[in-house]
């Protein structure tokens, strides 16, 4: 048996070397000017599923490609069931891609520093500069991992803004109508009014993918966040705490556990795997989301296809801009032609022909302009807005038809809120570098759907302060001080930054 | 070596029989063995498989670290063991009974009916068990209360999901797994039941004496089967049916369910790499010794 | 008193029979109910309006009629029929030739004379205990092997399995090693051996196995996901599973991208999905079936 053991190791061994060696190499890009009298292809990946007209939506961008860069475009598209397991596989086989759609949530930092994307120090000022000079100083920090930038991020800015979202079309004629719910109370109030007079459906959304109300009580509070820690940005020299180590974090609590006795959600919530918006299909009133999914579900309203009115309300006490990095556009470390792919990517970001092209299609065919300058996509079962969100760019993009006026106004609220008191905003190029963290990061990962979600809807059932006990000791045996001292590193030494 | 050869000179059309599918495993299992490389390195994109750094074993560390490993070793072989014993044997069971069922359109029709839950997704499944077992509607609460007592929470009593999830593990794969024993049965030689019925053998010796004995190597070779999965869970059945639940974990969590959890948001290729090498390492360890031990036994039952 | 005993003993025998068998239907029945009724829940649910289903639930019969979740899935016939085409391709093909190896392989590994079949059983089983994961292979196959979208993707990888070789082997154990040599004796080849005397006898496990490997092409979507980009090369598993997470996805987007979508009625959507998958393989099964009823009779094959 040993020898036979022997030989499957050699075998394995030999044939893997010649199956699995060599991946992508990374060649050097020299700086200097665009050279565009070879016509090259250039290989784009993002994730969306490919519409069914795409066809000709790509033959009419190509042709103004061709005619400005000299390039075509090749979009491979992953779709939405498979990125998951396929992105990371793309990255890693070296399949020669020029540019891939990235993001916070893909975990660009982590690919970064992993060595999955080429360095765009030189390449974006040099082959996209238009682009450069577009993007804040904000936007190049928030890209930068180990010193250098990996990513151009989006040129279309987004904002932190969470907060209920929540039907007002059961509030006619009520005494609540025209409540704001801005306060815990408020919310507390409309569902208090949903159960009374309809008992049978439970007035809030939550479900397996968790609720966000702990790090709405934070903003609430006017904390912000980094990682699973807190800190007042108020402060000269913040401090991270946990959740738990807020002064109201009981309160909080008690609040939920008390939600949770009067039946706002249900008490198999976290067991529902389905991933419905049940406040969209109208068997929950409230739901605790973004401005977007507002825009989205009253947008449905306003075109008739649905009946309910929905009001938003950002429940923050600052505001601040989303990092850009959440959705940026990078070079694979196996690309081909960096310098005309990035050059291509100027193109589309800053020339409004080439960005209608590319992200709405044809005038007529696939969309149409309206007298208000919004745009109304025809038949979206044919063709749909490109899925490459990253090309979103404010001042090219354009409204869409139906869009509810509040959209906006919320926009500039957010824009005022950020020119008027930059506490929050000041903290928004501070990235975090979990390197090295690896095993601690992915411990308080479990630790934190364990035991923190049950107790944060009040579910656990050894009570309040027995479950923060709980939680608090598994934190510990995680390793939630090792990460928290490397965080306070990182935040001590930005703060620094921004004294000097 | 050299006697190797000799035999296989000496039984020439035996080995030839077994070369394609020597091939297919060579190609399609043996040569991407390298991947088991990763569980040791800090991976790196640019570097690719073989030139990515050594780490140690830094990889496994987030398995152990929180003393949550041994949970759910104990936790995934316990599953396993469990689900082993009652679907196997509700499938023999279930296989013995419809052999020995005279009516045949009784007989087909059950047979095909009890094949229906394979076909039913754990997502279907998954949502099934909430609309029974949901605190506010469902199906159970709505009797309870009928009957005039509490409603009962399940999803925050840990103590009945690993007899709810093997419940569900038996149901569903019962119909396969019988089709294996009443494929077995059948295969029997009918002249041994004939000799038998003729010698006045009732139905229940028939069964302890004839049919038993002629599954019996079927039957060892499924244990032997899943023994050697037995650090190994159905992460879907698993994540349909609990969710997010993290009250129900210390009585739910497996291996696969606690690494995905902790790898949701992490890019790491080498931990999961790791997490699987280590799997593979402790259901190595554990067929070899059963295996072992029923070569010792019954040589023809072993599975090498 | 030996014959007083006998009597008796067989009343009660008779006695105790019946009620094996009054068992043996019972349970038998109950089994077969408890896998119906769920299986007719999600055919129900498939006809029943998306509405219906979010707010009362599941039922045997469908309350709202509806047919819209199947006119999504057919919406554009063509692709779905396709989907059919290649999914069928690949399982009648794969089954084949799977069956054929998996056969054939066990048979040699079940005999007795073959001095080294526990370590080449070994070699086989290792493979299921450890395996490099996904990055190797998919490296493998896209830039070594060049499979990617071919149909030979979708056939080979999952053409032999270890699991269908050791129960096939065990149902070769169970044929007596004396008809081999019987035959041998005749003067018949291995081969002959094998096609003309022993693959009669090993019919139902053949069923089996060709039932778990028709069922194993079928149901997967895994390989497609990894290496079929070309939408007309798509099973029908992996195009539903796609359409699922679209429906998903787009709604996620919908804001985003500024076109409105349609409610996807999602859970009926589900079931109706589950309810196209399941329907051809079912109707398999009674011809796989027919292996399983009859027992054979080995004499006959030695005469």
């Amino acid at each position: 048996m040993k020898k036979l053991l022997a030989m499957v190791l050699a075998i394995t061994m030999i044939l893997s070397m010649a199956a699995c060696g060599g991946s992508g190499k990374g060649n050097k890009t020299e700086s200097g000017k665009l050279d565009t009298s070879k016509e090259v292809e250039v290989v784009m990946y993002f994730i969306s599923d490919r519409p069914a007209g795409q066809d000709i939506i790509d033959e009419n961008m190509n042709k103004i490609f061709k005619e400005k860069l000299n390039c075509t475009l090749k979009v491979n598209w992953i779709p939405w069931s498979d990125y998951k397991n396929t992105y990371n596989l793309l990255l890693s086989s070296g399949e020669s891609v020029d540019l891939i759609y990235c993001a916070g949530w893909l975990g660009y930092s982590q690919l970064a520093q992993q060595g999955a994307f080429k360095n765009v120090d030189e390449l974006w000022p040099t082959y996209a500069p238009e682009n450069y000079a577009k993007a804040t100083d904000e936007a190049k920090a928030q890209t930068i991992v180990d010193g250098k930038m990996y990513c151009i991020p989006t040129l279309w800015a987004t904002y932190y803004g969470q907060g209920p979202l929540w039907r007002t079309d059961i509030l006619e004629g009520t005494e609540l109508e025209g409540i704001v719910l801005d306060s815990f109370e408020n919310i507390e109030k409309y569902a208090d009014f949903c159960k009374e007079n309809y008992p049978e459906i439970l007035p809030i959304e939550m479900n397996s993918n968790g609720s966000n109300y702990d790090s709405m009580w934070g903003r609430y509070l006017g904390l912000r966040e980094m990682g699973i820690f807190y800190y007042d940005p108020t402060e000269e020299h913040p401090t991270l705490k946990t959740f738990t180590e807020l002064d109201s974090c009981e309160d909080f609590l008690n609040m939920m556990a008390r939600w949770n006795e009067k039946g706002f959600y249900s008490k198999s919530c976290l067991s529902d795997t389905s991933g419905d918006s049940s406040a969209e299909k109208g068997t929950a009133f409230l739901r605790c989301h973004n401005v977007d999914s507002f825009s989205g579900y009253q947008m449905k309203t306003n075109l008739g296809s649905s009946d309910f009115q929905w009001q938003f309300q950002d429940i923050g006490k600052y505001a601040a801009h989303l990092p850009f990095t959440q959705d940026a556009v990078c070079v694979p470390s196996g690309s081909k032609n960096p310098e005309r792919a990035v050059a291509l990517w100027n193109l589309i970001t800053t020339d409004q022909e080439a960005y209608d092209a590319f992200y709405y299609g044809i005038e007529g065919t696939s969309y149409k302009l309206n007298d208000d300058g919004s745009v109304t996509m025809l038949d979206p079962d044919t063709y749909s807005t490109s899925g490459m969100w990253t090309v979103r760019t404010t001042g090219l993009t354009r409204d869409a038809e139906g869009t509810p006026a509040e959209w906006n106004e919320w926009h500039e609220t957010w824009e005022k809120m950020i020119k008027e008191n930059d506490v929050w905003e000041k903290y928004s190029s501070l990235t975090v570098d979990t390197a090295g963290l690896d095993t601690e990061l992915a411990n308080i990962n479990d630790v934190m759907l364990k035991y923190w979600a049950p107790l944060e809807l009040g579910l656990n059932t050894n009570g309040v302060e027995g479950g923060v006990a709980e939680f608090n000791e598994k934190l510990q045996q995680a390793g939630v001080e090792k990460v928290r001292e490397a965080y306070q590193k990182q935040l001590d030494a930005y703060v620094e930054g921004l004294n000097k | 070596m050299k006697e190797f050869f000799k035999e296989i000179k000496k039984n020439r059309a035996l080995f030839s029989m077994i070369v394609p599918a020597l091939l297919l495993t060579i190609i399609f299992s043996y040569a991407p063995m390298a991947g088991l490389v990763l569980a040791f390195k800090n991976y790196r994109f640019d570097l690719g498989i073989f030139k990515s750094p050594f780490n140690g074993v830094e990889n496994f560390r987030f398995l152990f670290v929180s003393g949550d490993g041994w949970r759910l070793t104990k936790n995934t072989i316990l599953y396993n063991l469990l689900n082993l014993v009652t679907s196997q044997a509700l499938a023999v069971v279930i296989a013995i009974f419809i052999s020995e069922i005279r009516c045949k359109v009784y007989k087909k029709i059950t047979q095909s009916l009890i094949f229906l839950p394979y076909f039913i997704s754990w997502v279907l499944v998954g949502a099934f068990a909430l609309a029974i077992f949901n605190y506010e509607t469902g199906l159970m609460n709505n009797l309870v209360t009928a009957a005039g007592k509490e409603r009962i929470n399940v999803y925050a009593i840990p103590g009945v999901w690993p007899w709810i999830i093997c419940a569900f593990n038996a149901w569903k794969w019962c119909g396969y797994n019988s089709v294996i024993y009443i494929a077995a049965i059948t295969g029997v030689d009918q002249e041994i039941y004939e000799a038998a019925s003729i010698d006045g053998a009732n139905i229940f010796q028939r069964i302890r004496l004839i049919t038993l004995p002629c599954i019996r190597p079927t039957i060892v070779i499924m244990l032997l089967l899943q023994v050697g999965r037995i650090l190994r869970g159905d992460f879907e059945m698993f994540y349909q049916l609990v969710g997010a639940n993290g009250q129900l974990y210390d009585a739910t969590d497996v291996i696969d369910t606690y690494v995905f959890r902790a790898l949701t948001t992490s890019t790491n290729l080498g931990m999961t790499a790791a997490a699987s090498l280590y799997q593979s390492v402790v259901c190595f360890v554990v067929i070899m010794v059963v295996n072992g031990i029923t070569r010792k036994v019954e040589e023809d039952y072993a599975l090498f | 008193m030996a014959n007083n005993i006998k009597p008796q003993s067989k009343i009660k025998n008779s006695v105790s029979t019946s009620a094996f068998y009054a068992i043996a239907y019972i349970v038998v029945g109950f089994m077969a109910l408890i896998c119906l009724i769920p299986f007719i829940i999600v055919v129900s649910g498939s006809f029943t309006s998306e509405n219906y289903l979010l707010f009362h639930g599941y039922s045997i019969l469908p309350k709202e009629f509806s047919l819209e979740a199947y006119k999504i899935l057919f919406k554009v016939p063509g692709t779905i029929i396709k989907a059919y085409g290649v999914s069928i391709y690949v399982t009648v093909v794969g089954t084949a030739l799977g069956l054929m190896i998996t056969t054939i392989t066990s048979y040699a590994l079940s005999r007795r004379d073959f001095k080294y079949r526990s370590k080449i059983s070994f070699f086989f089983y290792f493979t299921t205990l450890f395996n490099g994961g996904m990055l190797c292979s998919y490296i493998f196959i896209t830039r070594y092997l060049h499979l990617r979208d071919s149909l030979w993707v979708l056939i080979l990888p999952g053409m032999f399995s270890v699991f269908h070789l050791l129960i096939m082997r065990s149902f070769c154990q169970a044929v007596p090693f004396e008809i081999i040599e019987s035959a041998k004796i005749d003067g018949a080849g291995e081969y002959r051996i094998f096609f003309s005397v022993i693959m009669p006898l090993l019919k139902s496990g053949m069923a089996t196995i060709g039932l778990f490997m028709a069922l194993g092409y079928w149901n997967n979507w895994y390989q497609a996901m990894l290496y079929i980009n070309d939408q007309d090369k798509y099973p029908l598993q992996y195009l539903l599973y796609n359409m699922l997470q679209k429906t998903e996805a787009m709604q996620r987007v919908a804001a985003l991208s500024g076109i409105v979508v349609k409610d996807m009625p999602k859970n009926s959507l589900k079931m109706s999905m589950a309810v196209v998958a399941t329907g051809p393989i079912l109707l398999v099964y009674p011809f796989v079936q027919r292996y399983f009823v009859k027992g054979i009779t080995i004499g006959s094959v030695k005469g």
